[in-house]
């Protein structure tokens, strides 16, 4: 087989599953516990054969035909890209996944939704090298956008309790917000440049030399990139709904908060690191807010005292490195901190139900209260300092009430009065009879 | 109001759980034991609004499986027609067979809760702008439901996450890295603090708890609630809203309790806090945000949720579903309006919860005469000849001890098998080497009299001692380090590599995982022999003199009645449970040793008896004659990976080695059949072919991270058997009884039965019922499903990341569990008995209202008796024709759900 053909593999297989298991839920046939779990793990399986076997010839890039095709104007290609630093990110997704599969295989076992989480698990599976090794902006937001989807309903799998469904709901305005940067980087592109594949926009030098007329607006694709990526990265300002992500099952809180999907934000970056980098203000921009969230996240979570919550900003504190690093250019090392960095989230995940024994079996561990007083780089302050910071940091700086007052607030009042005046003028009165006066009496009787 | 007085009263509906690393079994509705069962259940369940009994269709399927009798249901009936002041009989036939076919009907009928006072409210609410709370009968307070259903707005939802943080950070064991500045100045003081440092980017009502905080300085928590209680919007009565309060993050709430009531008790420290600090936090809190809320409201607004309040009453429609349904039953042409009427009111009565309850009970009385029935039963089959027991084996009473011991005597008829408490009477604090605090390893019930230190047998070498410190340093240096330190940027880098290799290990491969890492840790830090230093001649910190130590053996060979004819060998086996990431690992432990493993314990125990000395003391004393060439071995059973380890080999005198690794051998034997025994509760291990998997099986189930059931712990345990092994010998009892042994001919006084009932009878229950309650309403007496939890503080678990602190079992542990009380069978005269018991105020309680049954065995005559309305009365117990078995070996593995009890037929020949 040609590298093309197994790179198709490595891009079709987890589909061909996906349809497979779905159809099988779809139609409400009855499948066991061991169907989806067999299956993922061929799949995986097969998966690092193709992988192995694609590493060794390194770049490959294919296309098909796109799904719009207006002849001799325009058409969306679907594009994808397979280099080797990406395919070390995608090898070490693999492994992830296969450890998960394993381990859920007997964490969910029994459990209400099985298959649920096992077809989310399966659709991951498939948007992820979407995102990985998509090659125009069009590509990358589909498996953007469903990964988005599925964190989402994860973090919602318990949805008979009320605040997970509005952590859940935390979760998804982030998302749905800065979804609108990818989207409109796909319009800026399609309409200034003619083009989305990502290699083209990262020569942007290039680009502006073919579209004179709009070489401003190249700025604005990256601006629109760097915002896309701030939700899913928990990026400052909007880092406080991962605490908030923590109610589902432990296993895709590990895959997803600890290591891949947090992650996904300076990979994106990594792809358009040329269009990124060519503009300093845009570099600049993007090791500040890292450094910020890094800064932040560092304070925030050495004040946190559950598990996942301190794992969860710990897991965003070394993603903000990575932005930072992104912006500093060094492309590999972000992909090997970024395998590194899941590995240990994951396996901090995994077994962050056995805290409480560690602490016990630690031959230190004394009477006595436990001497944590501020880090080291703030003992210089002075103490009322030190605690009027820790008191800030223990109310996330307060982000929470600066999103709901600052930002959603006026944004739910515009609407309910848009609703308002809408209402009036549908109903003529605002203080109407809810129920009819006919229905009222056919029901008396 | 006397504040601290109130206060002192409502701590007691509290939850009374300890941190989890101190988990001890007990009944979760301890504060409703003054009533009867039936009634403090239902008391409970509308204050903390539980359900009272599982879904009606899992009732359903336990009747058809032939779980539950029919008479018992009747009696339930006439129970609940009695108390609902129903006549026996209407025009169309008795009530009682009515009420019956509802059962079957499982109509859905609305539940009928008292909701006159809302409208009530309303009206107060528009004259006065400060309402009064209307009667509290639900877990959420009715302002608070009524803001949630008319203006959409959840209060809870608004302060609790931060709150939960504030709270658990304040009393955080050592989880932060960055601990709170505060904890010794008091948690308002530390409240203060943080308001005053979030007075920008904080949540809106912060102004207004910055003012009222500073009127409390001046001032107590206590007087401070004295004062403001009344002014708190809705309260009508204070102590009331005090108790809501407090039951709206229950679980932190009565972590804070103990951490007042009892700071001794707690892991690390106890910070300065006080429930009645508590209060006023959330109270200003909840105030502010109420406050806060009602500024941007209209209490217009509340009108339409008043508007759509419907009436409770049978609808027409329900009605007629009602009466169709009845139809197919009854010949309702002719009959007349008032009939009707009852009948419709009958149905609207019996709702779901009431005919839940009555299943329920029918279940638990039902198990309450087969238990009875079959130990009746069996007596009397014939004993056969029973040989002179070549060795003894004493267990722990715990149930899961119940099927190994079955086995080992079924295998070797020559072995006898005792049940004393784990603790062996033994009751200390353990300060082993390995670890800096003495840990306590004795039940909950009786006070640890001494510390035994556990010393190393040579100096050890001082590169040992240092990286004994190393190894402890540096796993916390990792824990904290990895976490959001900027250490953790270099440490990622490094380990996130080896990381990889290690999750792929302890995920696909658990028990090697663990021996390795076991290994590794050996490698750096060399175990070392060791000596337990008991006895108070050489005693560093608390020991036995040989009086006490003789006392101590005494009491425990005469719990058992073997006071003479010793074997050479008498193996001693305690008991433990290895499980991995799992909070609940005590809740699987020895109950009787405060959920640790009883290793200590057997190790001292044998120590003891096998002293020269202390033999002359019983032999002088005590009238037992030990003679010198029996001996005492030390073993250990692990109930979750069936493993035997066998401590004092080197003691023995070397004749005596051999034989004594032929009954560990035998032991280990028995184990792994336990194991094939154990597996069929595991729906993936069910169809494992034999011993030899299944061993392998459960040692990875008990090393696993991903494993949320290493076992079933005390699932389906419904009786506790305190008599002679002869009583149970040979009988399959599925795991499911408490075995105690006691001999009444040994004792006519009682004065040993007094021991062995205050050991065995409240644990016993205390197990039950906390079974029972989690699996009845899991979502409020126990801690859900394990899968989101998340540990917080060091303490306990939360669902998700900002969730009350749970209590009770989470639901895969009690996932099996038939709810069923504990059914205590004693052989011993009744009046003793009834004497021993009215002596004892927990037991006298829990045996007089009901949380247990109690039954008794004449130990000449075989009569049994029932504890019922204040005393012992005559009891039937129901003949029962027992499946027999070639072997339990055979009958038990493979099948799922609880079996009914067996005669193994190789043990008692039926003549």
């Amino acid at each position: 087989m040609s590298e093309n053909e197994l790179f198709t593999f490595v891009l079709v297989l987890p589909l061909i599953w996906l349809v497979f298991y779905g159809t099988l839920l779809a139609f409400r046939i009855r499948v066991g516990e061991k169907i989806p779990v067999i299956g993922l793990k061929v799949l995986t399986g097969i998966l690092f054969i193709l992988y192995a076997l694609v590493m060794k010839t390194g770049d490959v890039s294919i296309s098909f035909p796109g799904w719009i095709d207006i002849p001799s104007q325009y058409d969306f290609p679907l594009e994808f890209y397979f280099n080797r630093t990406m395919g070390v990110a995608g090898l070490g997704m693999l492994l992830l996944l296969s450890v998960i599969i394993k381990y859920s295989e007997s964490y969910l076992h029994k459990e209400n939704g099985f298959h649920r989480f096992f077809f989310l698990l399966s659709v991951f599976m498939a948007a992820f090298p979407f995102v990985l090794y998509g090659d125009n902006i069009d590509v990358v937001f589909i498996g953007w956008e469903i990964i988005g989807i599925t964190s989402v309903l994860l973090i919602g799998f318990y949805e008979n309790r009320e605040h997970v469904a509005v952590n859940s709901w935390w979760a998804i305005s982030t998302y749905r917000f800065c979804d609108v940067g990818l989207l409109a980087a796909t319009t800026l592109a399609h309409y200034a440049v003619h083009t989305t594949n990502i290699r083209e926009l990262n020569d942007p030098a290039h680009l502006s030399l073919l579209h004179p007329e709009h070489a401003n607006w190249i700025f604005f694709v990256a601006i629109c990139i760097v915002f896309a990526s701030l939700g899913k990265a928990a990026q400052l300002p909007l880092t406080s709904w991962i605490t908030r992500a923590m109610e589902g099952p432990t296993p895709s809180s590990a895959l997803y908060y600890g290591a891949l999907s947090i992650g996904l934000g300076p990979l994106l970056l990594l792809k358009f690191r040329g269009l990124i980098l060519f503009y300093p203000s845009v570099q600049v921009t993007i090791i500040f807010i890292g450094v910020l969230t890094a800064i932040y996240s560092y304070l925030v979570a050495k004040t946190r005292s559950d598990a996942k919550s301190i794992l969860g900003l710990s897991a965003v504190f070394e993603i903000s490195v990575m932005v930072v690093e992104v912006g500093l250019g060094l492309y590999h090392w972000v992909v090997f901190h970024y395998v590194a960095n899941a590995f240990l989230r994951v396996f901090q995940f995994l077994r962050s139900m056995n805290s409480i024994q560690d602490f016990y079996d630690n031959p230190l561990f004394y009477r006595g209260a436990p001497h944590r007083p501020a880090p080291t780089i703030l003992r210089w302050l002075p103490e009322s300092w030190q605690k009027h910071l820790y008191y800030r940091a223990m109310n996330g700086f307060g982000l929470d009430w600066f999103i709901l007052q600052v930002l959603v607030g006026p944004w739910m009042r515009f609407w309910i009065k848009v609703n308002r005046f809408e209402n009036s003028i549908a109903m003529g009165d605002v203080h109407h009879q809810h129920v009819p006066a006919k229905l009222q009496s056919d029901l008396a009787e | 109001m006397d504040i601290q007085k109130t206060l002192n009263d409502l701590r007691s509906y509290l939850p009374i759980q300890f941190p989890l690393g101190v988990f001890i079994h007990n009944n979760m509705l301890f504060r409703f034991e003054e009533s009867t069962f039936h009634d403090g259940v239902k008391e409970a369940g509308q204050l903390f609004g539980a359900q009272l009994s599982l879904p009606e269709e899992y009732y359903q399927e336990k009747f058809k499986a032939k779980r539950i009798q029919e008479k018992n249901i009747r009696d339930e009936i006439q129970r609940w027609m009695k108390i609902q002041n129903l006549p026996e009989t209407f025009s169309l036939g008795r009530m009682e067979d009515y009420v019956r076919q509802l059962m079957d009907l499982s109509l859905s009928i609305p539940i009928r809760v008292p909701e006159e006072s809302v409208t009530e409210f309303f009206e107060r609410a528009q004259r006065l702008r400060q309402p009064i709370l209307p009667q509290y009968h639900r877990r959420e307070k009715e302002w608070k439901r009524v803001f949630r259903k008319s203006l959409g707005e959840d209060v809870n939802s608004q302060f609790h996450p931060l709150f939960i943080r504030f709270i658990s950070a304040y009393i955080d064991q050592g989880m932060s890295t960055w601990h709170n500045p505060d904890t010794h100045r008091g948690l308002i003081e530390s409240f203060k603090s943080f308001i005053m440092s979030n007075d920008t980017f904080g949540p809106p009502w912060i102004k207004q708890v910055e003012i009222e905080l500073e009127k409390v300085s001046a001032q107590t928590a206590e007087s401070w609630l004295e004062k403001n209680i009344t002014h708190l919007p809705y309260v009508a009565e204070p102590r009331m809203y005090l108790l809501d309060t407090l039951l709206e993050l229950r679980g932190w709430a009565g972590m804070v309790n103990k951490f007042e009531t009892e700071p001794h008790l707690m892991p690390r420290f106890a910070p300065k806090i006080s429930v009645s600090e508590y209060l006023v936090v959330y109270l200003m809190m909840e105030r502010a945000t109420h406050d806060a809320i009602l500024r941007s409201h209209s209490l217009e607004e509340m009108k339409s949720y008043y508007q759509s309040l419907e009436s409770e009453r049978l609808s027409a429609s329900q009605c007629a579903y009602v009466l169709k349904a009845l139809s197919k039953n009854y010949k309702l042409d002719h009959v007349d309006e008032k009939t009707l009427q009852l009948m419709l009111d009958v149905a609207s009565m019996f709702h779901s919860h009431e005919r839940g309850y009555v299943w329920q009970t029918a279940l638990d009385l039902s198990m309450r005469d087969e238990c009875l029935g079959t130990l009746a039963s069996y007596r009397n089959i014939k004993h056969p000849f029973k040989p002179k027991p070549k060795a003894k084996f004493y267990f722990c009473i715990d149930d899961r001890e119940e099927s190994i011991r079955r086995i080992l005597e079924e295998s070797h008829p020559d072995y006898e098998t005792h049940g004393v408490v784990g603790f062996f009477g033994i009751d200390m604090k353990f300060k082993s080497v390995n670890h800096p605090e003495p840990i306590t390893q004795c039940p909950p019930v009786v006070n640890p009299s001494r510390v035994v230190e556990e010393i190393a047998l040579s100096d050890l070498p001082k590169e040992q001692v240092a990286n004994r410190r190393k190894w402890g340093k540096g796993l916390y240096g990792i824990w904290y380090g990895s976490r959001a330190a900027f250490r953790s940027l270099p440490f990622t880098i490094l380990a996130g590599p080896v990381t990889s290799l290690v999750l792929l290990l302890r995920v696909f491969f658990p028990y090697f995982a663990t021996r390795l890492h076991l290994r590794l840790k050996n490698w750096i830090v060399p175990p070392i022999k060791t000596r337990i230093r008991f006895n108070k001649e050489d005693a560093t910190q608390g020991g036995y003199n040989v009086g006490e130590m003789a006392t101590i053996v005494a009491t425990i060979l005469k719990f058992t009645g073997s006071i003479k004819d010793f074997p050479e060998l008498n193996y001693i086996v305690a008991h433990g449970a290895s499980s991995s990431n799992n909070p609940y690992k005590n809740a699987y432990g020895c109950g009787a040793c405060s959920g640790k493993a009883g290793i200590p314990n057997s190790q001292i125990f044998c120590g003891m008896a096998n002293m020269p000395n202390v033999r002359e003391e019983l032999r002088q004393k005590h009238n037992i004659d030990i003679p010198s060439s029996s001996y005492f071995v030390a073993c250990y059973h692990d109930t979750s990976t069936d493993e035997i380890l066998f401590f004092n080999r080197s003691d023995l005198p070397e004749n005596l080695r051999e034989m004594a690794d032929q009954g560990v051998n035998d032991l280990r034997e028995a184990g792994r059949h336990n194991s094939l025994e154990r597996c069929r509760h595991f729906s993936s291990a069910r169809d494992f072919l034999n011993e030899k998997i299944t061993f392998k099986h459960v040692l990875d189930r008990g090393a696993s991270l991903a494993e949320l059931r290493p076992e079933y712990g005390h699932n389906n345990t419904a009786m506790t058997v305190i008599g002679r092994r002869d009583l149970t010998r040979g009988l399959y009892l599925d795991r499911r009884s408490f075995l105690t042994s006691y001999d009444a001919s040994t004792d006519p006084e009682g004065v040993t039965l007094a021991g062995v009932l205050a050991g065995a009878v409240p644990v016993a229950g205390g197990i039950a019922l906390d079974y029972y309650f989690s699996r009845i309403d899991n979502e409020v007496y126990g801690s859900g499903t394990k899968l989101p939890l998340n540990i917080a503080s060091l303490l306990g678990v939360m669902t998700g990341s900002s969730s009350d602190l749970r209590i009770g079992l989470a639901r895969q542990m009690v996932e099996i569990h038939e709810p069923v009380r504990n059914t205590i069978v004693v052989e011993a005269e009744p009046e003793v008995v009834e004497r021993l018991i009215n002596a004892h105020g927990r037991m006298k309680r829990m045996t007089h209202n009901e949380w247990i049954h109690f039954a008794i065995i004449h130990p000449v005559t075989g009569e049994m008796s029932l504890f019922k309305d204040g005393g012992f009365k005559p009891y039937k117990p129901l003949s029962l024709d027992l499946a027999r078995t070639i072997s339990s070996k055979i009958y038990a593995p493979h099948r799922s759900g609880p079996l009914p009890f067996a005669v193994v037929s190789e043990q008692r020949s039926v003549l």
